[in-house]
């Protein structure tokens, strides 16, 4: 127990007990007892999938997924604001929903003074992170915001109203910020692709789409290699959109991808992320550490493109202290009855798998990420 | 006065390209010292003049010898120290108008509060993630659009720098620009550091090199040269000269050492694997250090690289900041390697005989009969290979350099002006 929690998160959150109990639970089925699968009577607990920064649309079920444990008017206020952002473009990243609805907090506050201001923020944020447990830029987007209030440069206000005027000018203004940043990548990224390469793509991301999009705008000719994506098939949403560009692309299944670095002799892998966490580390799409171990091992390239509000204030030693968000996954009628399933979503890739990091802060190196957040944060 | 700058250029770039300046330190140096003279002969009525000429003249000059890097290193450098002065002044002008409108109250407050007054991190970080798009509109992502239109009309923004010099000069008499003394002073300082570049690193020497060791080294390199001097005044080791063939720099190297009374071994190229296992340390010097934390180095360095990997035998660089590149290796405008006469590799006279023993043999194309000999003078040594950078101003690791290139150079010059460069070329 004790050497779990060790290598458990280091940080503290409130909502964290069902974090806890799974992932007390142990990893495989135990020989004897033919137990029923302890995860069948779940209910999928997430409303929206960032996993796979996928541009499908977001189920709002409504109802009892907005009862939330002590929910006041305030709360479920903050998250229908956040929702209502989602819900309006595809293209709205998590990030930037979450600050949104933050942001209306601060406008219909009543506080009268900075610790009151942050007090209300951080019981919407908290809320906020609760309707989905496991998405890390959600967490890492409200983490930034709180950090802007009580670190920087509003503090420099003369008084109480002009900083939270200014707060909430820079709060709704930080839709056209995530634009900017992936604008600020792909001229940065597409750099990268020199002319006549190959590119192994895993997972389906805007930024790494709006990079493979400025280089083509260039005149670059390349060529991509894309995986399928199990289980939700989001390579092929990226293969349409590559389509769509006149890429020439080839559709692998997750399980080629070592075969396909040699075979195809790829000059370079490219993923999206879901969180860049503090050691340079990042969360992804299921598959991306693979992807990592096996060009690494290769001598290709790994480069990662995220924009800078994923950097998330987590510190994973390995694959079990990720938060677990596990999805259904159908394996047919040859299944065996008793066979556990087990289908996370998202893997963690350690920083030395990684070449560098395209962000809108630069191109970083892994060790650049963990500077950023300690300057932010300590 | 135009035209009299104009051929001041053009003769640096005219010595540039007939190799009469070699070397990153001479060249970086003539570049350095060429602009303060512009600079100081020139007087432009604002900081946007000025970054606009200096960005003209030093494309010009990168244009010359795109190989050393180092020149448009200096033209970078010089840009940052330009939008500093030019921001300060602005961050004058308000705070002084702050402290007119609130000067009782500014009394009062304490050191903490004016802490936090302190002005943002220039630079993008997550600090100002918030503020700095909005505040920088154009910084942020100035590449883009400008580029765009500097590529739109090369032709057009010559026509501009000239409009912009007459109108300076006509202005000049009423108001140069006052930030101008300022960039002279950090330009002549600049000069200075890199004229004590060598002895600034060798300062370092003892801190790497300590009693009994043994450190290898590869080649001919001035800055290595005095280093190791350096270390000699104080520690007692032995230095393992490899001899860096077709050039043999290593030969020259291992003389100066031993005249100097060191215990030097020299090897061949081929025995750099073997002796590895045996020394402490490598120590070499470098032509450019990149963006990622590679460098550019004399031809032979990467196989040294690995057998020193092999062994984990650390490999530490010696290079001056006057070669922090914000480039990467596979970028375009990169000309990365050179290529010498062939004859280094294999001799004329051999080849010659070989012309002529097989010419006469049937069936055999005078094509078939040539031997290829590339001889580059380049290595690129990859960040995973490399311990430790010691430069004029401490020891960094390779995934620290990120963090020197924002503390040098403003993100909008790190490509000096592509297209301009494209049309110089051709």
């Amino acid at each position: 127990m004790n050497k779990r929690s060790i290598s458990g998160y280091l940080e503290q959150d409130e909502g964290g007990d069902t974090r806890l109990k799974t992932r007390d639970k142990p990893k495989l089925p135990l020989p004897q007892p033919p137990v029923p699968n302890p995860l069948a009577h779940r209910e999928p607990k997430v409303r929206f999938s960032i996993a796979d920064d996928s541009s499908q649309p977001i189920q709002h079920s409504g109802g009892s997924a907005y009862s939330l444990p002590g929910g006041n008017s305030g709360t479920e206020m903050v998250v229908r604001k956040f929702h209502d952002a989602l819900a309006r473009s595809p293209d709205t990243a998590v990030a930037v929903a979450a600050i949104k609805a933050l942001t209306t907090v601060i406008e219909r506050s009543t506080a009268t003074t900075m610790m009151g201001l942050e007090k209300e923020l951080k019981d919407a944020a908290s809320s906020l992170e609760r309707c989905n447990e496991t998405a890390i830029s959600l967490k890492a987007g409200c983490q930034l915001f709180l950090r802007y209030i009580t670190r920087t440069s509003a503090l420099e206000m003369e008084n109480f109203e002009a900083a939270k005027a200014r707060i909430i000018e820079r709060g709704n203004y930080f839709a056209e910020t995530s634009v900017r940043a992936r604008a600020t990548i792909a001229e940065l990224g597409a750099r990268f692709i020199r002319p006549g390469s190959i590119l192994l793509v895993h997972g389906h991301s805007r930024v790494v789409l709006a990079l493979l999009r400025k280089a083509v705008a260039q005149g670059i000719q390349f060529s991509v290699v894309i995986t399928e994506g199990r289980p939700d098939e989001t390579g092929l949403t990226m293969a349409q959109a590559l389509d769509n560009m006149r890429v020439p692309t080839i559709a692998i299944l997750d399980c080629a991808v070592a075969y396909a670095l040699e075979a195809f002799r790829v000059d370079m892998v490219l993923v999206g992320a879901e969180g860049v966490v503090e050691n340079g580390g990042v969360i992804n799409k299921l598959g991306t550490f693979q992807a990592a171990l096996a060009a690494s091992c290769h001598n290709i390239p790994f480069y990662v493109a995220a924009e800078s509000y994923k950097f998330a204030r987590l510190y994973p030693l390995g694959q079990r202290d990720l938060p677990i968000e596990r999805k259904h996954v159908d394996f047919g009628p040859l299944m065996p009855r008793n066979t556990h399933i087990e289908n996370p979503s998202r893997d963690y890739t350690p920083p030395k798998y990684i070449s560098l990091l395209f962000t809108d802060l630069g191109v970083l190196t892994p060790a650049a990420v963990s500077d950023e957040l300690i300057q932010l944060y300590v | 006065m135009p035209q009299n700058i104009q051929a001041d250029i053009d003769a640096l770039c005219r010595r540039f390209r007939r190799r009469q300046i070699e070397g990153s330190l001479n060249t970086a140096r003539a570049t350095a010292e060429l602009l303060r003279s512009l600079i100081t002969r020139k007087g432009h009525p604002d900081a946007n003049a000025l970054l606009s000429d200096v960005r003209t003249w030093g494309t010009q000059l990168q244009a010359a010898k795109p190989l050393e890097l180092a020149v448009g290193n200096i033209v970078r450098r010089v840009l940052h120290m330009i939008r500093e002065e030019s921001q300060n002044e602005e961050k004058e002008e308000v705070a002084t108008a702050k402290v007119a409108a609130l000067s009782e109250k500014e009394k009062i407050t304490g050191l903490l509060s004016r802490a936090f007054r302190q002005p943002p991190p220039r630079s993008a970080s997550l600090h100002n993630l918030l503020d700095l798009q909005h505040d920088d509109d154009d910084s942020a992502i100035e590449d883009g659009p400008a580029e765009q239109e500097a590529a739109a009309a090369p032709s057009q923004q010559a026509v501009d720098s000239q409009d912009v010099a007459q109108s300076g000069a006509q202005r000049r008499r009423a108001a140069p620009w006052e930030g101008r003394a300022s960039i002279i002073d950090q330009l002549n300082e600049l000069v200075g550091e890199l004229r004590d570049i060598d002895s600034n690193i060798a300062l370092h020497a003892v801190e790497h090199i300590h009693a009994n060791e043994s450190i290898l080294t590869f080649g001919m390199s001035d800055t290595v040269l005095a280093f190791l001097l350096e270390a000699a005044k104080k520690r007692d080791f032995q230095v393992v000269v490899a001899e860096g063939a077709p050039r043999y720099g290593g030969h020259e190297l291992a003389r100066q050492l031993a005249q100097a009374g060191l215990h030097t071994t020299a090897i061949h190229d081929a025995a750099i694997f073997a002796m590895m296992a045996r020394v402490n340390k490598v120590l070499v010097g470098a032509h450019a250090l990149l963006a990622n934390g590679g460098v550019m180095t004399g031809v032979g360095s990467h196989l040294v690289a690995l057998a020193a990997k092999r062994h984990a035998v650390p490999f530490v660089v010696l290079v001056g900041l006057h070669k922090l590149s914000p480039l990467f290796p596979h970028d375009p405008s990169i000309t990365f390697n050179d290529f010498k006469s062939p004859s280094d590799v294999m001799d004329f006279s051999m080849v010659a005989e070989v012309l002529d023993a097989e010419a006469g043999s049937a069936g055999i194309s005078e094509e078939q009969l040539y031997v290829h000999a590339p001889n580059p003078v380049f290595d690129y040594v990859p960040p995973e290979l490399i311990s430790l950078f010691v430069t004029d101003t401490g020891g960094y690791t390779p995934s620290y350099v990120y963090r020197l290139l924002a503390e040098y150079y403003s993100r909008e010059d790190y490509t000096l002006s592509k297209e301009l460069l494209d049309t110089i070329i051709r």
